[in-house]
């Protein structure tokens, strides 16, 4: 029985809180929620006497009603994956590509080099394949750095990498001797190259074929190379090669033909001779020659390349500048090319001999910026500079301020009270996009600010105020200090201890502010801002005029604590019992290159500081912080700092890197029970006991007129729709008590359409309409009016 | 205690069994109709017998249809009717909207966007030229068909009713091959 009654009145509370929204609908602003959605079902009513509009509203509304059926929902984009190696360890400063990669990459660090065999003979040999970053033994480091005394770099991050540092390297792990080519033993020497049997290997995924080695050098075949016969061709750019007669291990007929199938050239080649063919601008060099006794070729091994370039010689040492046989430039590139390590014996390929593809472009060093990257011929990797370990930074702006008023303020993490403190206050503000980030006190705010008041008539004290804005009230607030020697409300006398001489001296006054992301990074993390004030000449006791001051904001980390120094200046040289300091950046209202000094590592290590102060371009600091933009904000006086959440590394890869998901949004379909359209004239008793919407006048159909509480037909005048226009009513009680229905009615057909047009945008036109009925005379915001 | 079986209590027993048995046989088989279907926890009901729409026949066959509208490509879907009668027009009114609201409502469950909607007029149902990603849905009223059918034509879909003598017969056609089409593309199945 208990049980009984419990499942009741759940019951009942069910029902309750399902029937009550709708029971507390009836504005159009609750259509469609209004029509019983997700657990009732609802029709659509039209007129059986339809006009052509009807069909059109009809599709608008069920689009309507579709749309209110889905949410939005969006998917986070994913970062791209790297194949081969990562690493956002690096130092921004001057750190090493080496200091976090390996040296050399090898395939189980990178799965786009190979490591296998490759066939001779029918005798396997092993060789692996590697990236190196110091090539030929480097004296250079290829490194990271943002030095903006140099050209190239402009205090941007880059990464920097100099000529025949960067290379590839072909190894072979198991001695291969050519001589053994032939039973004389003689050949495969640079005096007599090995071209019957020579040795393919795929440098960078192109085939080459090495036919000699010795003294250090290896002369290899370049081109496509291939077996051509009278059908299938050998195919270099836009020409195909083919092989129609010959002579077996003697000679070949090969024909030229260009795209379109024409012959270009034709010639007779010797077993182990080239030729070069000028109408195509082609060397062809026939390595082997299989035919028949009738001269049918099975089968002619090509080599197929520029002209005087398919067979060279490469020795320890290469660059770009090479043409014709001594262009040593890797196939298809112009800044790599090829040169070996070993191959000191003729015709013996020894284990540990390589053959490099190294990078040497004529210009060096040269420098790549974020999203950068130096790719390996044929794309075969890449070595990619991606930015930053982590995009994550608060914005510091500084800004002078004049004529501000500071409230009490009961204590640092307080509230300020009513009550003005002190007005007529000049100085800079510090904010942050990010709240909490400026530590006063260990507090953490979103502003802060080191402002001035004009001199005290009395004591002379010359009053410096440390503020903190209050989100609350939405002011500023200064913690009074009755002694004026408090935390937050500083002073400098003329006669205190702030004055290192007297008279005549300079007073100072210093206040460490400290800037943590959101009030939550590591100590490791945090930099320090700190507000240096120099008056100059303000020392004496009685009545000397304080003439200048500045102002001397430095920020950086524990170990670089000047990394950035901006220089405030009062820009009207006094500070009097009714003029505070009035700030711009250095002396004038224009930028200025010493505005802002940095402190920037340059690419020998050495640290310098800097004048950015008229940058175009933002400047990254020794600290890790970004100068954003100076030229135009010192302009405005203003400078805009990004500071990390994290200490600044940089983020790199080798290998390859993939591409990044972008954000998405989809519809979600959330259940709802789906409408159903009817004829006026098939409307049933059943029926009747759903919401409905009716498309029509009262005229054409006969569900709005029973709606609307008129005899069907009821036209014109008659109908209750605004002549011209149309009505988009919401009938409560109708069909049934406790129903609901959505008359779209128009004077005119047009006038309907354009009612359903309306519902159709009914997120940007009925939603939050609190009328229950409302005239349509256009498909717009103006063209409806509650009624 | 005794229980005491007579022999009128075991044929009773018997007799009940095989009615049990007999019902829970052939219950589930009776092909009662069927007006609504559960799609993705909404129910959606349609305006007639879905066990008569499926033997409408559909051209060149189901697969290539559904390929043809439910397909990521699509980016507009145009229906194309021709303005007659006032009765012929509320039909095309009543087809449109449950081609409209139910194919939006599928695309969004299945594909994750709502392509859009525009309805023109024709005078002829002759020439239409659809597209992959804007595929037509030709409602071809009864008074000019002479069959119930759904068939694809080059990206053009011609949804026609059977023409007759009786009104809601006519009606009737229209919406079999409307909801056939629609089953296709929603993929509903009717087993038997």
């Amino acid at each position: 029985m208990k049980e009984k009654l419990i499942a009741g009145l759940l019951a009942a509370l069910t029902t309750l809180t399902t029937v009550y929204p709708v029971l507390a609908a009836g504005t159009l602003g609750d259509f469609p929620g209004l029509l019983g959605a997700p657990s009732e079902g609802f029709l659509v009513v039209v007129g059986a006497a339809a006009k052509p509009e009807d069909v059109v509203g009809a599709a608008d509304i069920a689009m309507s009603l579709a749309v209110q059926s889905t949410t939005d929902k969006s998917v986070p984009g994913a970062a791209a994956a790297v194949t081969g190696l990562e690493y956002n360890t690096l130092d921004f400063n001057f750190g090493n590509l080496t200091d976090a990669f390996p040296d050399p990459i090898r395939s189980f660090h990178y799965s786009g080099l190979l490591q296998g065999t490759i066939s001779w003979k029918s005798n396997t040999y092993d060789y692996h394949e590697t990236i190196n970053l110091s090539t030929a033994g480097s004296s250079n480091k290829q490194f990271f750095s943002h030095d903006f005394g140099t050209a190239g770099i402009n205090g941007t991050e880059k990464m920097v990498l100099y000529s025949g540092r960067i290379g590839y390297e072909y190894v072979f792990d198991k001695q291969l001797n050519l001589s053994s080519a032939t039973t004389a033993g003689t050949t495969g020497t640079l005096a007599s190259p090995e071209y019957t049997y020579p040795v393919n290997v795929k440098l960078l995924g192109t085939t080459f074929q090495i036919v000699a080695v010795g003294s250090n050098q290896i002369k290899m075949l370049v081109g496509s190379s291939g077996t051509a016969d009278a059908t299938t061709p050998v195919v270099y750019g836009t020409y195909s090669v083919y092989a129609t007669l010959g002579s077996n291990t003697a000679w070949s007929k090969v024909v030229v033909k260009d795209s379109a199938g024409n012959t270009v050239d034709s010639m007779v080649i010797n077993q182990a001779d080239s030729k070069d063919s000028s109408a195509a601008g082609l060397t062809i060099k026939v390595t082997a020659v299989r035919a028949l006794q009738d001269g049918t070729i099975v089968g002619a091994d090509l080599v197929v390349g520029p002209m005087g370039s398919v067979e060279k010689t490469y020795t320890t040492t290469c660059d770009v500048t090479g043409t014709g046989v001594n262009d040593l430039k890797f196939p298809g590139t112009s800044d790599w090319c090829i040169q070996v390590v070993g191959f000191a014996t003729s015709g013996l390929i020894s284990s540990g001999d390589k053959i490099q593809v190294v990078w040497k472009p004529t210009t060096s060093p040269q420098y790549f910026k974020a999203g950068e990257k130096l790719s390996l011929p044929n794309s075969y990797g890449d070595i990619g500079f991606e930015g930053w370990n982590y995009n994550t930074f608060a914005t510091l702006t500084f800004t002078p301020k004049t004529g501000l008023s500071a409230y009490y303020l009961s204590a640092i993490g307080g509230s300020t009270n009513s009550s003005i403190l002190a007005s007529n206050l000049n100085g800079i503000e510090i904010a942050s996009d990010v709240a909490g980030t400026i530590l006063v006190e260990g507090t953490g705010y979103q502003k802060a600010y080191l402002l001035f008041g004009v001199e005290n008539s009395t004591t002379n004290w010359l009053p410096v105020y440390v503020g903190v804005w209050d989100s609350v009230n939405s002011r500023m607030g200064v913690v009074y200090d009755a002694g004026h020697n408090g935390t937050y409300m500083k002073d400098i006398a003329k006669s205190s201890v702030n004055c290192t001489a007297s008279p005549g001296g300079n007073c100072t006054f210093a206040y460490n502010f400290t800037i943590s992301y959101g009030g939550g990074a590591s100590t490791a993390d945090q930099q320090y801002l700190y507000a240096n004030v120099s008056v100059v000449q303000a020392a004496s006791p009685i009545g000397e005029t304080p003439v200048s001051i500045i102002r001397d904001f430095t920020l950086g980390t524990s170990a670089n604590g000047n990394a950035i120094q901006l220089g405030y200046y009062n820009k009207t040289g006094t500070w009097s019992t009714t003029s505070p300091p009035d700030f711009r950046l250095y002396t004038s209202d224009s930028a200025e290159a010493k505005d802002i000094h940095i402190d920037s590592t340059d690419t020998s290590g050495t640290v310098n500081t800097q004048e950015v102060g008229v940058s175009t371009q933002d400047v990254v600091t020794d600290a890790g912080t970004i100068l954003v933009n100076p030229s135009s904000n010192s302009a405005g006086q203003i400078v805009v700092i990004k500071v990390p959440a994290q200490a600044l590394k940089v983020k790199a890869y080798i290998g390859k890197l993939g591409v990044a998901a972008g954000a998405q949004t989809y519809k979600e379909f959330t259940p709802v029970t789906v409408a159903i359209a009817r004829l006026d004239t098939e409307v049933s008793a059943t029926d009747k006991t759903k919401n409905l919407v009716v498309v029509g006048g009262p005229c054409v159909n006969s569900i709005t007129a029973a709606a609307l509480g008129l005899t069907f037909p009821a036209c014109g005048a008659a109908s209750g729709v605004p002549e011209n226009a149309a009505l988009i009513k919401v009938v409560k009680d109708y069909p049934a008590t406790g129903k609901y229905t959505v008359v779209v009615a128009g004077w005119e057909a047009t006038n309907t359409r354009t009612a359903c047009a309306v519902i159709q945008q009914y997120a940007t036109l009925l939603k939050g309409q609190t009328a229950t009925a409302v005239k349509v005379t256009a498909a717009t915001a103006a063209g409806i009016t509650a009624v | 205690m005794k229980i005491k079986i007579t022999r009128r209590r075991i044929i009773f027993l018997v007799l009940l069994i095989l009615s049990i048995l007999l019902i829970a046989t052939i219950f589930p088989n009776i092909p009662w109709p069927v007006y609504s279907v559960n799609y993705y926890g909404a129910t959606m009901g349609f305006r007639a017998n879905l066990r008569d729409a499926k033997n409408v026949p559909v051209y060149p066959n189901e697969e290539i249809v559904y390929r043809e509208i439910m397909n990521p490509l699509v980016e507009n879907i145009t229906i194309a009717f021709k303005p007659g009668t006032e009765q012929e027009n509320a039909y095309d009114a009543v087809e449109t909207f449950e081609i409209v609201n139910k194919l939006a409502i599928a695309f969004s469950k299945t594909l994750g966007y709502i392509p859009s909607f525009n309805v023109i007029n024709v005078t002829s149902y002759d020439g239409l030229q659809g597209k992959i990603r804007n595929p037509i849905i030709t409602l071809v009223n009864p008074n000019y068909s002479n069959e119930t059918s759904v068939r694809l034509d080059d990206h053009v879909i011609f949804i026609t009713g059977k023409n007759s003598t009786d009104s809601k017969e006519q009606l009737k056609n229209f919406d079999l091959a409307v909801i056939k089409f629609l089953m296709v593309a929603l993929e509903i199945r009717i087993n038997h």
